[in-house]
Formats: C-alpha cells, structure tokens, sequence
C-alpha cells in the first residue's frame, strides 16, 4: 500500500522524529512507512490521518492487486 | 529510595565477598566459598553500578531516556519484529531439535536421552496446536 506520509511531513516542514514523538512509534517506524517497506495497524493509520488533518484515504492509498 | 537499595545490594554483595574471603576460604565451610564469591559479586557489582548511574545520570536525561524506552516497547513495528524473530527462532529450533534426536539415534544413544529429546519436539508441536486454538479464540 502506498501513502503519502513522506510528502505531508515535508509540506509541514517536520522531522522524522518530531512526527514519531507525536505519534509516540519510534524513528524506523516513520522510516519504513514511508519507503513502504511497512503497512500500519489501523489505529496508527488513523492516528497519522488525523494528525496531517486529512481522511485516511488521502494519506494511504490502497490498490487492488493486478489494477494500476 | 531506590539509592538506599542500591546501597544495601552492594553492602551485601562486600559482605558476601568478605565472609566468603575471611571465613569460607580455608575450614570445614569451604564448600560455601564458591557459591559466596558468586553471589557477592553478583550482588557488588549490580548494586555499585546501579548505584553510580544513579548519580551520575542527570533526572532529566534519565526520564526522556525512560520514555524512549518506553515508545521502542510499545511501538506497533518493534512488537511485529520481535513476534516474527521470535516466531522464526522457534521454527529454526525445531529443525535444530530435529537434527539432535537423528544424531542421537545415529550415535546409539541411551533410549532415555533420545526418548527425553523427542519429547521436547512433540511438546514443541503440542505447544504449538494449543497457542493456534487459544489465538483462534482470542483473535
């Protein structure tokens, strides 16, 4: 699942590890989110949503396999 | 508080060496001075050096240090981490386990040892079906 965790971030001007602090996960977990190596609960999904104040389907996006 | 107890550890653990030098070194007791100095130790070194990081440790450092560790055991990736490490290290046990028992068998080993090693596969296994059936419920 891609997201667009890495471009919110930056827009917001914020760290890695400010964001991580705030969302109380550690450093490598905001890493791998946002290279894509990690999917998130759906607790830490919300959390991340609703700290960028957007829907989660702005921040993550789900595609169906086999669709483009 | 925690300095006193810090204190008290490693007054024992002195005390320990000290009787373990003085009185259990040479006499009918000698059989106490192994396990003196192995306490002793244990005890000195745990107490005087929770002890000087106490002190040395600034409050302030000690409590953001306190709640990193506190956010590295909760966070959601390190908890998935350690559940598929400890997962594959039992998975991996299993076959080391399984190696073991042939080796056993293939050196003409005592029926009770090779008995004894595959009972630790089979209450691995059984380990195994009574944590999926208990997740199965929970989850």
């Amino acid at each position: 699942m891609k997201n667009r965790i890495e471009e919110l971030r930056k827009q917001r001007g914020i760290r890695q590890e400010e964001l991580a602090a705030a969302l109380m996960v550690s450093r490598q977990t905001i890493g791998s989110l946002e290279n894509g190596r990690y999917n998130p609960s759906i607790t830490l999904a919300f959390k991340l949503a609703r700290y960028f104040g957007k829907p989660i389907e702005d921040v993550f996006i789900y595609e169906e396999e086999g669709q483009p | 508080m925690k300095k006193a107890l810090y204190i008290l550890l490693a007054a024992v653990g002195a005390g320990l060496l000290l009787l373990a030098g003085l009185v259990f070194a040479k006499g009918e007791n000698q059989l106490l001075f192994g396990p003196c100095i192995g306490a002793g130790s244990a005890c000195f070194v745990l107490g005087a050096g929770q002890l000087v990081y106490s002190i040395t440790m600034p409050k302030e450092k000690e409590e953001a240090l306190k709640k990193q560790v506190a956010v590295e055991t909760a966070d959601e990736r390190n908890i998935i981490l350690r559940d598929k490490a400890g997962s594959m290290a039992g998975r991996v046990m299993l076959y080391v386990l399984c190696a073991f028992v042939a080796l056993l068998v293939l050196f003409r080993a005592p029926a009770a040892v090779v008995v004894a090693a595959s009972a630790l596969v089979l209450i691995h296994n059984i380990l195994f079906v009574v944590f999926i059936n208990h997740y199965n419920k929970v989850l």
